[in-house]
C-alpha cells in the first residue's frame, strides 16, 4: 500500500497506531498524520492514500464530519476508513459506521488485533 | 393498525433486502448502510403510528449494533444476519398491507434474546455488546518498554492538563459553555485513550471516570456546579501527580510503578454525578452555602449536612433558616451572606489584591536569580557525581518548581492589552473628526496579555501606526464612494500571541500601498538604488527608512517628516520588528509589530571574545560566517570592511570596542556575526559562537548604566557574568564609519 493516513488529535496516539501497524508487518510506504478532520482533508487534497484510520472525538473537525466529507467525494468513496474507537463511544462509532466507515478498532488494541482487523484491506 | 402503504417504506426495505443479500462477513460499511436504512424505517413507522414496524426496526438495530461491538455475536455472523433478514421480511409484509401478526414479531425478539443473547429491553443507545467495565484483558499490555512513548505521553498529558486548567477557570465564569466542557472532555478522553495502552491503569481509570462525568455535562444531563468543577480540578491534580510520577520513574530508569489508589476520588466523582439533578443550575447568583463557607461563617460540612437534611425531609424552608435553627450560623451571618449572594457574589471572595509594581519587578528579578542558581547547582560537576536516584528525583522536582515559579512570576506582570486598545479608540475618533473622515474602529484580541512594562512602550508606536492608517490609508468619504467602497472606513486593531511573541496589528481598508510610488519616492530621496530590483516587501519596508514620507499634503496628523522610521526605532528598542502588508492598491494595508512577551528575558546568542562572554540579542543577528582573507578590505575613510554576499559591511572589532586583550585579531581566523538594526548591517568580529540561551536581563550597577554598547548583564549557565550587547549602541559608537551604507 502506498500511503496511509492516521487522523487523531493526540500525537502519542498517532505514534502508537503507526507503531502497531509497523509491528503488524503491513507493507506501508508512508504514514501521513493529521491532528483533526480539517487538517486531514487539507492533506488529502494533495495526494491519494490507500487507507484512513481516524479517531472520532477531535477538535476543529470531528471524525464523523470528516467521514461525511470523504464519502461525499466520489474519488475517495472507495478508500477504506477504519474508526479507532474507545469503550463508551459506541453510539458515536455506530454513527461513523452509518456514515460509511468500513470497520472499527477498539482502543486499547494489540498489534495482533490491528493485524486481524486490517489484513483484508492489505490483500 | 392498518397497512403501511408507503412507497418510501417499501423503497427502504428493498434497499435493505439487497444489502443483506450481498452482505459478506465483516463488511461493516454495508452494515452501516443497513443500519441507516433501518433507522429511517423506524422513524417513518413512528411517524405513521406503526408500532410493530418501529419495534421490528429497533430489534434489527440491536442485532446490527451487536454485530459491530460484540465479538460473541460477530462470531455467529450468518445467524445474526438471517434474523435481520427475517425482520426485513416481516416489515415488508406490513408495508404491502398484509395483516401484521404480532406473534411473529415476538418470536423474532425471543430468538434474538435466546440465540444471540442480546438484551432488547434496553434502549437503542446502549448496544448489546460492550459491557461497561469489560476487562480489556491482555490488550493493555504496553506496546514497548523503551520509555519513548511514555515520555511523549507525559509531555502531551501535561500540556493537555495545563490547558484545561485554564479552561476550567473560564468554565467557572460561564458554567453553561458547551464548547469549554467539550474541550475539557476531549482532553480527558485523549489521556484515557493513551494511558490505556501504556498500562497506566490508575490514570486510565481516573480519566475514564472524569470523562464520564463530563460527558453527562456535555449532553446537558448534569449541571456544572461548583462541586463538579472542584472534583474535576481534583482529578486534574491527581492525574498530573501520576503523570509526573511516571516521568520521574522513567527518568530514574525504574521498570515498574505502583498504582495510585483512586477510590476516594472516584467516590467523590460518583457522588457529584449522583447528585446531578438536584441542585438547580448555578447561574449568576452563588449558593448561599458557598458564600457562607467563603466568608468563614460556616464549615463546608455544616452546610452540606444541612442541605442533606433539607433534601431528605423535603424541608421547604430555605437553607439559611435551617442553619440558623441548628445554631451553626448566626442570623446576622446569614443575612450578610444573602446580601452577598444577591449582589451576584461579587464580594464573596477577594479575588484581586493590589501590589506595588516595584515589588512585582523585584519578584521577577529574584526568581530570575533563583533560576540561575538552580541551573548552577544542577550543572555543578560535583553534583553530577552524586549517585542517588532519590537525589535526582528531588533535583528534577526542584527544576520543575523553579520553572513553574518563573512562569507564574512572569504571568503576574502580564496584563490584557484591552486598556491600551480602548485608549486608541478615542484617538481614532478624534483623528477621524479632525480629518473629516468617517472611520469605524474594530478591536480584536483585547484579551491578549502583554508585559505590563511594555504597555507604555508600545503606546507611541501604536498611535503612530494608527495615525498613519487614518491619515494616509483611509480615503476621504467621496474618494471611497468613487472607488465603490462604503463611505465609512474601517480600522482594525488586532492583538494575538504567535510563537512566544505578541503581535499587534493595525489594519485598514484604505487605499493601500503603491509600490511604484514608494519606489519612486525612495529613489528621489536617495533611499534606494536605481538599478537593483527589489521585492515588494523590500519596497514596502522602505517606508520605515528615516526621511521617507509620501504624504503630499502636510496635515495636522502626520506627514511632517516624523515618519514611520520612529515606529521602527521604538519597536526595535523593544527587541521587536515591524512589518507592513498590502496586497494590492485600493484594498487596504496592515501594519504589524511583533514584540517579545516580556522585556525581562532575552533570547540571546552567546559569543566569546578572548576570555569575555557577550550576549547578542538573537533578533538582531542575521548570520555568522568566517570571512575569507580576500573578502576583507580596508577602505579609505571608512575603515575595515568585509564582503558578505556581495554587500560591503563595516567590520566592528568587539575586542577593540571593549579593550579585550587576548582576542583573535586576524579576521580570517575569527568569526563575523552579521547584525542588523534599522535596516543597516554590520559585521561584528568575535572569536567563537558559544551557544544559544535565554537569559534574564539584569541592570548593571551604578556608574555602569552609561556604558555604551552594553544594555545589561546576565548570569550565564556556568555562573559567570556575560554582558548583553546593545546593538543600537554599537551602531552609534561606530556610526562615523558607516554613514553611507
Amino acid at each position: 500500500m502506498e500511503k496511509l493516513l492516521i487522523v487523531d488529535d493526540s500525537s502519542t496516539m498517532r505514534k502508537i497506531i503507526a507503531r502497531s501497524l509497523r509491528q503488524a508487518g503491513f507493507d506501508i510506504g508512508e504514514i501521513v498524520e493529521a491532528e483533526n478532520g480539517q487538517a486531514a482533508l487539507e492533506k488529502l487534497g494533495e495526494m491519494t492514500v490507500g487507507m484512513i484510520l481516524t479517531d472520532i472525538n477531535m477538535p476543529v473537525m470531528d471524525g464523523l464530519t470528516f467521514i461525511e466529507n470523504i464519502r461525499s467525494n466520489p474519488s475517495w468513496d472507495k478508500t477504506p476508513i477504519v474508526v479507532i474507537t474507545t469503550e463508551g463511544a459506541e453510539s458515536m462509532t455506530k454513527e461513523a459506521i452509518k456514515k460509511g466507515a468500513n470497520n472499527l478498532v477498539k482502543k486499547p488494541f494489540t498489534p495482533e488485533q490491528i493485524k486481524e482487523k486490517l489484513s483484508p484491506y492489505f490483500a | 393498525m392498518s397497512s403501511l402503504k408507503n412507497e418510501e417504506g417499501a423503497g427502504l426495505l428493498d434497499r435493505i433486502s439487497v444489502a443483506i443479500l450481498t452482505l459478506s462477513s465483516d463488511d461493516m460499511r454495508k452494515l452501516g448502510e443497513i443500519l441507516s436504512a433501518f433507522e429511517s424505517l423506524k422513524r417513518l413507522a413512528e411517524k405513521e403510528g406503526l408500532g410493530s414496524v418501529a419495534e421490528a426496526a429497533r430489534a434489527a438495530d440491536a442485532v446490527l449494533t451487536a454485530l459491530l461491538f460484540d465479538d460473541g455475536v460477530r462470531a455467529r455472523w450468518d445467524e445474526a444476519v438471517r434474523i435481520v433478514s427475517r425482520i426485513a421480511v416481516f416489515c415488508q409484509g406490513a408495508c404491502r398491507g398484509e395483516k401484521v401478526d404480532p406473534a411473529a414479531l415476538s418470536t423474532l425478539r425471543e430468538e434474538i434474546r435466546q440465540s444471540l443473547s442480546i438484551d432488547l429491553g434496553e434502549s437503542e443507545e446502549s448496544p448489546g455488546g460492550a459491557k461497561a467495565g469489560e476487562d480489556a484483558g491482555p490488550a493493555s499490555v504496553p506496546l514497548d518498554q523503551d520509555g519513548d512513548l511514555y515520555k511523549d505521553f507525559v509531555t502531551e498529558s501535561i500540556e493537555h492538563l495545563e490547558g484545561i486548567e485554564v479552561k476550567m477557570v473560564d468554565l467557572e465564569a460561564d458554567p453553561g459553555d458547551r464548547e469549554i466542557i467539550n474541550a475539557v472532555f476531549r482532553a480527558f478522553h485523549t489521556i484515557k485513550g493513551v494511558s490505556g495502552f501504556l498500562n497506566l491503569k490508575d490514570v486510565n481509570e481516573l480519566s475514564h471516570r472524569t470523562e464520564t462525568l463530563l460527558d453527562l455535562a456535555r449532553r446537558g444531563d448534569l449541571a456544572v456546579t461548583a462541586a463538579v468543577i472542584d472534583v474535576v480540578f481534583e482529578a486534574i491534580d491527581e492525574i498530573k501527580g501520576m503523570v509526573r510520577d511516571v516521568s520521574a520513574r522513567i527518568a530514574s530508569g525504574e521498570a515498574s510503578r505502583p498504582l495510585k489508589d483512586i477510590r476516594a476520588l472516584a467516590a467523590r466523582i460518583e457522588a457529584v454525578q449522583e447528585g446531578s439533578g438536584e441542585p438547580p443550575a448555578p447561574s449568576s447568583p452563588p449558593y448561599l452555602g458557598d458564600v457562607l463557607v467563603a466568608q468563614g461563617k460556616a464549615t463546608r460540612r455544616d452546610v452540606e449536612s444541612a442541605w442533606e437534611k433539607k433534601q431528605e425531609s423535603a424541608d421547604p424552608r430555605p437553607l439559611g433558616e435551617i442553619l440558623i435553627e441548628e445554631k451553626k450560623v448566626s442570623p446576622k451571618g446569614v443575612a450578610q451572606a444573602l446580601r452577598v449572594q444577591k449582589a451576584g457574589g461579587a464580594a464573596a471572595e477577594a479575588q484581586d489584591i493590589r501590589v506595588d509594581v516595584q515589588k512585582l519587578d523585584s519578584l521577577v528579578d529574584i526568581v530570575g536569580e533563583l533560576v540561575i542558581a538552580q541551573s548552577l547547582v544542577c550543572n555543578d560537576p560535583d553534583v553530577a557525581e552524586i549517585d542517588s536516584q532519590q537525589f535526582y528525583r528531588n533535583i528534577s522536582q526542584l527544576g520543575r518548581i523553579t520553572s513553574e515559579l518563573q512562569k507564574i512570576a512572569m504571568s503576574m506582570r502580564m496584563v490584557p492589552i484591552r486598556n491600551t486598545f480602548q485608549k486608541m479608540s478615542r484617538i481614532v475618533r478624534d483623528l477621524a473628526r479632525k480629518s473629516g473622515k468617517e472611520i469605524a474602529l474594530a478591536l480584536s484580541g483585547e484579551e491578549t496579555e502583554i508585559d505590563r512594562n511594555m504597555i507604555e512602550e508600545i503606546h507611541d508606536p501604536l498611535v503612530h501606526m494608527i495615525r498613519n492608517s487614518v491619515d494616509h490609508g483611509i480615503e476621504p468619504p467621496d474618494a471611497r464612494k468613487a472607488a465603490g467602497k462604503p463611505e465609512c472606513g474601517r480600522v482594525t486593531l488586532r492583538a494575538y500571541h504567535h510563537g512566544g511573541n505578541v503581535v499587534i496589528g493595525v489594519e485598514d481598508d484604505g487605499r493601500g500601498l503603491d509600490p511604484a510610488k514608494i519606489l519612486a519616492k525612495a529613489r528621489d530621496r536617495g533611499l534606494a538604488g536605481v538599478s537593483s530590483p527589489l521585492t515588494e516587501s523590500e519596497v514596502f519596508s522602505l517606508i520605515f527608512e528615516p526621511g521617507f514620507s509620501t504624504a503630499e499634503k502636510i496635515t495636522d496628523i502626520s506627514g511632517r517628516g516624523v515618519g514611520l522610521d520612529v515606529v521602527r526605532k521604538n519597536v526595535e528598542k523593544l527587541r521587536g520588528t515591524v512589518e507592513v502588508k498590502s496586497s494590492q492598491p485600493g484594498s487596504g494595508s496592515a501594519f504589524y509589530m511583533k514584540l517579545p512577551l516580556t522585556l525581562a528575558i532575552i533570547d540571546g546568542i552567546i559569543v566569546r571574545v578572548g576570555a569575555q562572554r557577550y550576549v547578542m540579542p538573537t533578533n538582531n543577528v542575521v548570520e555568522a560566517l568566517r570571512p575569507k582573507r580576500e573578502e576583507y578590505f580596508t577602505v579609505e575613510h571608512r575603515g575595515e570592511m568585509i564582503r558578505v554576499r556581495g554587500d560591503l559591511l563595516p567590520l566592528v572589532r568587539l575586542h577593540g570596542l571593549f579593550s579585550v586583550a587576548d582576542a583573535v585579531r586576524d579576521p580570517a581566523d575569527a568569526l563575523a556575526v552579521v547584525v542588523e538594526y534599522e535596516g543597516r548591517k554590520r559585521a561584528i568580529l568575535i572569536d567563537e559562537l558559544v551557544g544559544k540561551q535565554e537569559v534574564v536581563i539584569k541592570t548593571l550597577g551604578e556608574g555602569m548604566e552609561k556604558m555604551r554598547g552594553i544594555s545589561g548583564g546576565a548570569i550565564m549557565g556556568d555562573g559567570r557574568v556575560g554582558l548583553i550587547l546593545d546593538v543600537a549602541g554599537i551602531f552609534d559608537l561606530t556610526g562615523r564609519q558607516a554613514a553611507c551604507v
